[in-house]
């Protein structure tokens, strides 16, 4: 499904009124595809990634950039049977569940929950015989460099992608009348994408 | 890596080089430190306990403290008032504490509830929001919007408000975007 970079690099410099690539040079543009391919996935999670975490004893809080940094978004965490845990809705409801949640521990972890954006807490930890679950997460795509690379989103998800760039090539080349409608554009599109059935 | 430095290569590329670099650094600590409410650079911390003495110095880096830890338990935060209906004399109550407070005290600080015994743990853990000299890389694109926005809105020998205030729109929009309110507190 993905496309070939070259091709979008053309083809948005064009949109951009720059076919020739003299004000934005073409590994510029391909950076900008680049940073516009990540947020776009950091938004409708449409590639993921899948992670280990092999559990600590006793261990409840686990940082999640540090450990995985290709994990933009954690979407669902399962164990080593394939059972998923429950997520809590928000880490204030973990506390309303117990208030000792950082020292319980069990046989085998139940739920997590996200505190903010970088961490996890496993509930509850466990003790002994660790076991090691298997988090989904929305990916943070591959750095984009060369032409000769295809993007990883779907070939709707890359419109948006396009979107956003050619958005951004307006503005560095000041030419800001159709900025706003392409920010409305993709604002849309970015709506229906999300409720589009995957 | 969603370095300071890519998002200062960012703000060069989309400027065609006019974004003042001495300033750089202001504009994107101020960026990140707007941040703080929306949760993204959640950290814990070691925090020294003294014994019989409630107050403890948070971390440097600290925007917004989420909770203490203490002994196991997650501690509950309190204002002035609660705690004198809990016990009217609070300050000086020692024991195994149970809340801590934030009232009537600098940003990195905060005061257990009892202050801990003597034979108490002599650390307790933070979770808060830090300010980041590297934000998350997803970021990147939005904070060095947000910077480009300070920087050309402001009164130089570059403004330019049309430009600064698209790059905000599209910015503050990317973030609204990644923050899914489902994940965060």
């Amino acid at each position: 499904m993905a496309q070939s970079v070259a091709t979008l690099s053309a083809q948005i410099s064009e949109r951009a009124r720059d076919p020739s690539q003299t004000g934005t040079t073409g590994p510029n543009v391909i950076s900008l595809l680049s940073f516009a391919q990540q947020v776009v996935n950091g938004i409708l999670a449409d590639v993921t990634v899948q992670d280990s975490l092999p559990l600590v004893s006793r261990q409840a809080i686990y940082p999640i950039f540090s450990n995985w940094p290709d994990s933009v978004r954690v979407l669902s965490i399962k164990d080593a049977s394939g059972r998923n845990l429950v997520p809590f809705r928000d880490f204030a409801g973990l506390r309303q569940v117990a208030t000792n949640w950082p020292s319980l521990t069990s046989s085998a972890p139940r739920s997590y929950a996200l505190c903010g954006r970088d961490l996890l807490i496993i509930y509850p930890a466990v003790a002994t015989s660790l076991p090691t679950l298997t988090i989904t997460s929305a990916k943070l795509t591959t750095t984009l460099t060369s032409g000769a690379q295809t993007t990883e989103v779907t070939n709707d998800d890359d419109d948006a992608v396009l979107d956003i760039t050619e958005a951004l090539l307006l503005l560095k080349s000041r030419d800001l009348s159709d900025v706003q409608k392409i920010i409305d554009r993709f604002k849309t599109r970015i709506e229906g994408l999300k409720t589009e059935p995957k | 890596m969603g370095s300071q430095a890519d998002c200062q290569t960012l703000v060069n590329l989309l400027s065609n080089g006019q974004a003042d670099t001495n300033l750089f650094a202001l504009e994107y600590a101020d960026v990140v430190n707007t941040l703080g409410p929306m949760r993204w650079h959640t950290a814990t911390s070691s925090v020294n306990v003294t014994k019989a003495t409630p107050l403890i110095n948070l971390p440097a880096s600290l925007l917004d403290l989420i909770t203490i830890l203490y002994d196991g338990q997650a501690l509950s935060q309190l204002e002035h008032r609660e705690l004198e209906v809990l016990n009217s004399g609070w300050r000086n109550a020692v024991g195994n504490p149970i809340a801590y407070t934030l009232d009537d005290l600098p940003a990195q600080a905060a005061e257990l509830y009892p202050a801990p015994y003597t034979s108490s743990p002599p650390t307790a853990t933070a979770i808060y929001v830090e300010s980041r000299s590297d934000v998350l890389p997803i970021l990147t694109l939005p904070v060095a919007l947000l910077v480009l926005q300070r920087e050309f809105v402001r009164e130089s020998d570059h403004t330019d408000v049309q430009f600064g205030n698209l790059c905000g729109t599209l910015g503050q929009l990317l973030l609204t975007m990644l923050e899914a309110p489902e994940n965060l507190l």
